[in-house]
């Protein structure tokens, strides 16, 4: 063993068949997450085109329409939103740009954090609205991992009753990127 | 609200033909029906108007750093996302089914969630 397993030796390598040649793209493919900068290799299991952080799931706002066309010029940061499926049961990530608020779903790679994946899923577990109105409640805390770490079910009926008064449901909350309602 | 843009009184889903009114129980505009969820693509994602008119599909269910709900759809013609709050009187099982679909699929061994 010795020196040919050094890590110097071990530089992973580009895939050829990605051409990516965006700004980002550093040493082997590899980008620098713009939120929490952590360097993020661009090999991706289960994936061609990662795309985002597998720690904090962010993004950066380059693609257009395709995953790995880079012909977007915002760049602005695009914060996770939340998950969906596919028909075929394919995890995707729904992306909205920071800076323009446009929204994409992307594929989760085999190695992002499974606790944020759930963590988002934990969100909607609460009480369902009621008709007479909101009650106030504060900010909500962070996941807990005793929640994290029961199944759905429990996670939610837990957390319910650890904080009986965290009973916000609500349209109301303004936030960036609003735009003017639909109409039918 | 824009006063350009029309604003029915009531309006029929495209997806379950039901007759909708144009404002919910708070006084907010309607962009979703409330017992489907789905919507029609009208308004493009700079808020102008969109040709589309292509049906729109609930896919996701986000919850905003103050617990607001917001639902996420996705145009069945264009594929275009757009997002919008969700209503008091929306209707809670579908919604519920949308944030836990991607649960009955996980992608990864739940069980991993306790060595995160
Ligand atoms: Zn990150
Ligand atoms: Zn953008
Ligand atoms: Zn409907
Ligand atoms: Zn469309």
């Amino acid at each position: 063993m010795g020196r040919r397993n050094s890590p110097r030796d071990r530089r992973p390598q580009r895939r050829k068949s990605v051409t990516h040649a965006h700004g980002e793209s550093g040493r082997a493919g590899a980008f620098r997450c713009a939120q929490c900068r952590l360097l993020v290799p661009a090999d991706a299991p289960g994936t061609a085109h990662r795309n985002h952080c597998p720690h904090c799931l962010t993004s950066l706002h380059v693609d257009r329409s395709t995953p790995g066309d880079r012909a977007a010029g915002c760049r602005g940061r695009m914060a996770a939103l939340g998950l969906t499926t596919r028909s075929d049961g394919e995890w995707l990530v729904v992306h909205r740009c920071v800076r323009c608020a446009e929204l994409s779903a992307n594929r989760v790679a085999g190695d992002d954090t499974p606790a944020r994946w759930y963590a988002w899923r934990c969100g909607p577990w609460r009480p369902p609205p009621s008709r007479s109105g909101c009650r106030s409640s504060p900010d909500r805390a962070p996941v807990r991992r005793s929640a994290a770490t029961a199944g759905p079910a429990d996670g939610a009926r837990s957390r319910r009753a650890a904080h009986p008064g965290r009973v916000r449901w609500a349209p109301t909350v303004p936030h960036r990127g609003t735009r003017r309602p639909r109409t039918l | 609200m824009s006063s350009t843009e029309p604003n029915p009184a009531t309006f029929t889903c495209v997806r379950c033909g039901l007759a909708v009114r144009g404002f919910g129980p708070d006084g907010d505009p309607r962009d979703h029906c409330p017992s489907c969820l789905s919507s029609r693509h009208v308004v493009d994602q700079t808020g102008g108007t969109a040709r589309c008119g292509g049906r729109m599909t609930p896919i996701s269910v986000a919850v905003q750093r103050g617990g607001a709900w917001l639902l996420v759809h996705r145009c069945v013609l264009c594929d275009e996302m757009s997002e919008g709050p969700v209503a008091s009187d929306d209707n809670h099982l579908v919604l519920m089914g949308i944030a836990v679909r991607p649960l009955a699929a996980p992608p990864f061994p739940l069980d991993l969630l306790g060595e995160v």
